[in-house]
């Protein structure tokens, strides 16, 4: 009873710790004070300023975040996940390289990876903007989706893309129609993976943006918050990706549950 | 096996070139382009676009505002410098106008072939002669004139603001307010040691000349004697400055580079060094919670600093930047850059004037320094104005106020007491 008790209040708190800045900030997105801490009653003003169009760097960071995010996430994918395909097909020694040499971006600190890209961009005379910052994010997000599909790959029974090929497949339908299903849910997760490391990067896109006004998310943070304090929009922005978020997550739980649910009532009525 | 990896080396190289041409293709043709350096949120945002209209409607041309932040003024400098990016306008504080104008970054805004606006779109004359005639003695090599290479855009001094329940406005009439053992640990001081060194270096001269009896107990150095003392940052100032920072430096509560304004609205601490806008904002915010502050330029004498628009020497599109200055100096675009950032615009309009006094304010200033009229004459009434004093300062407070010059070399001596002082 005792360590019931214990066990759930040490929960309790580790979740409280977890979720209390993000409370914080939520709860105090609802007043007009600047200087956070301070309340100087209810109001959603700073969520009207936000969309009333006078804060147009912050709407536009925002954008550029989600369209970097989208197609870094997507080119990830794609790369990552035919990388994994030929990844495991080698013959095992080199394929114990080549995962070796995919571990590397992964371990490599954010700014070490931003100042070497930086270095690489002006070397090869690209004008950073756009172009530059979804071939970094691109860059150190392929290794986590070749991660994620590898084990479904793994799990996969080998023999099925033979069995394909005899009954008459060419190469590129057995991959299309028999390989990709198997190791679709890898490249789903390797894809949301990619998006949140894109959205939450701060120290490859600030070595990458270059000067033509682009921002993202963290870097217009890290601007705004150099003059004198973070402006309050940003609170009501932070509850609002928080609230999306939550909503996706919800959205998806919801899914496999009931999948998981008409899974067994499917078996029960068997 | 070679040949196959000959093409798909030669694969490589094409999909690298696609990539260079694709990465340099970005919508609008430079000329057709304004690329604009400036701090974060100092701006009204919708102005950019309004700009925008407002240069098509005078050129008949369109263009295209791109506007980059930056947020430490070498940084700005190193990449225009070192980096030679191709920034159109900037705006950097005054002692990096000076940096740049003394190493030929700066390209002139009026010259020979371009004297002035024609008059119905002339705004630049709005800028108030005060703030003129303190670029007027920016240096400048060759007897250039500073007020062609750069035009202003903000201003204000550094003081003391205080909390008025716990402080009384007496005991920070002067710098010796810092040494108070009331306001032990109750104390941040701003981490730029430029604004720290100048004002310290008035109290401590000021101090020392009293000991020598060279100045007698109340009285002051004259502007003249600051001004030069804004030049001076020799070893033996700097081993002084250094001897009264290291008394101070028990008293102070933080070193802070942008929360003391919270610090002092949360009544975490009572005063801090502090310029005069950041100080009207936190004023305005106290107020919303109950807290009284208010805002003290001690009477040895402080700083006055302003930032302005500067043409960098790598601009592609002078014509443009030349339209934004003038743009920004249009006395209600001038309002709104007020409203939107909360410090004290240079231009000394009537307009200005109109939107910015309120007669229901005790304190009366005289402000004939800075709201001219068009002819150059005071305008009726401004030497009895009812205004914010802490935005407009009252005649006297200029007058023992001067502006920091850039350090150039000596800027090491410098860092290097400055951090021997923190680090304590």
């Amino acid at each position: 009873m005792m360590k019931r008790i214990l066990s759930r209040g040490y929960l309790l708190l580790l979740l409280a710790l977890l979720y209390a800045p993000i409370i914080v900030i939520a709860v105090f997105s609802f007043t007009e004070a600047k200087v956070m801490g301070n309340w100087t009653g209810f109001s959603t003003g700073i969520y009207e300023q936000l969309f009333s169009g006078k804060s147009v760097m912050i709407m536009k960071s925002v954008e550029n975040t989600l369209l970097i995010a989208l197609i870094a996430a997507a080119v990830a994918t794609l790369l990552g996940g035919i990388a994994a395909i030929g990844i495991y097909n080698m013959r095992h020694r080199q394929r114990r390289m080549i995962q070796f040499v995919n571990n590397i971006p992964m371990l490599n600190p954010d700014i070490i990876t931003g100042v070497s890209l930086f270095v690489l961009f002006v070397f090869m005379g690209f004008t950073q903007g756009y172009t530059t910052v979804i071939l970094a994010h691109v860059t150190f997000c392929t290794p986590y989706v070749v991660l994620s599909v590898m084990p479904r790959l793994m799990q996969m029974n080998p023999n099925i893309y033979e069995a394909a090929l005899d009954l008459g497949a060419t190469p590129f339908q057995a991959l299309r129609r028999v390989v990709m299903p198997e190791i679709r849910s890898g490249m789903i997760s390797g894809f949301i993976l990619s998006f949140t490391l894109s959205i939450d990067d701060f120290a490859v896109t600030y070595f990458t943006k270059g000067s033509i006004g682009l921002e993202t998310i963290s870097t217009q943070i890290y601007a705004d918050s150099r003059k004198g304090g973070l402006s309050p929009e940003w609170r009501a922005l932070s509850t609002i990706i928080f609230l999306a978020v939550l909503l996706l997550l919800l959205v998806i739980n919801y899914r496999t549950m009931k999948h998981a649910h008409n899974r067994q009532s499917a078996i029960r009525a068997k | 096996m070679k040949k196959n990896f000959r093409l798909q080396a030669i694969a490589a190289v094409v999909g690298a070139v696609c990539v260079a041409l694709l990465s340099s293709c970005g919508g609008y043709p430079r000329e057709n382009t304004l690329k604009i350096y400036n701090w974060s949120d100092y701006i009204d945002e919708e102005l950019i676009a309004e700009f925008e209209e407002w240069y098509q409607q005078q050129t008949g041309e369109e263009v295209h505002v791109v506007y980059q932040l930056f947020d430490i003024n070498e940084v700005m400098l190193s990449k225009i410098e070192k980096g030679q990016e191709d920034f159109d306008l900037v705006c950097p504080s005054d002692y990096i106008i000076e940096r740049m104008l003394s190493h030929d970054l700066a390209l002139p805004i009026f010259d020979d072939e371009f004297r002035s606006f024609p008059d119905s779109i002339n705004y630049i004359g709005n800028v108030s002669p005060y703030i003129r005639g303190l670029f007027s003695k920016l240096v400048m090599p060759d007897g250039k004139n500073p007020n062609d290479y750069s035009v202003g855009y903000m201003w204000g001094t550094t003081g003391i603001l205080y909390n008025t329940k716990h402080v009384s406005p007496s005991e920070v009439d002067s710098w010796s307010a810092l040494y108070n053992p009331k306001f032990r640990d109750k104390m941040f001081i701003k981490d730029a040691f430029r604004d720290v060194y100048s004002p310290m270096l008035i109290y401590a001269t000021t101090m020392e000349m009293r000991k020598r009896g060279e100045l007698a107990e109340d009285e002051y150095l004259s502007q003249e004697q600051i001004e030069q003392l804004m030049f001076d940052s020799s070893d033996e100032s700097i081993a002084l400055v250094e001897e009264y920072l290291k008394r101070l430096s028990p008293y102070v509560a933080g070193w802070e580079a942008d929360f003391g304004k919270e610090m002092m609205t949360r009544e975490k601490a009572w005063i801090n060094l502090q310029w005069s806008g950041d100080a009207a904002w936190s004023m305005m915010e106290a107020e919303d919670v109950g807290v009284g502050l208010y805002y003290s330029v001690p009477r040895e004498g402080s700083n006055v600093w302003f930032d302005g628009w500067v043409i960098p020497k790598y601009a592609k599109n002078v014509k443009a930047a030349r339209y934004f200055i003038d743009f920004m100096c249009r006395p209600d675009n001038a309002v709104r850059n007020m409203e939107a950032t909360g410090y004290v615009s240079v231009i000394g309009t009537e307009e200005v004037l109109d939107a910015m006094r309120d007669d229901e304010l005790p304190t009366v200033c005289d402000l004939s320094y800075f709201f001219v009229d068009d002819e150059g004459r005071a305008i009726e009434g401004t030497d009895s104005l009812r205004i914010n004093e802490i935005m407009y300062p009252d005649r006297s407070v200029v007058e023992r106020c001067a502006m920091m010059h850039d350090s150039g070399d000596r800027t090491e001596a410098l860092l290097d007491m400055w951090s021997r002082v923190k680090s304590m």
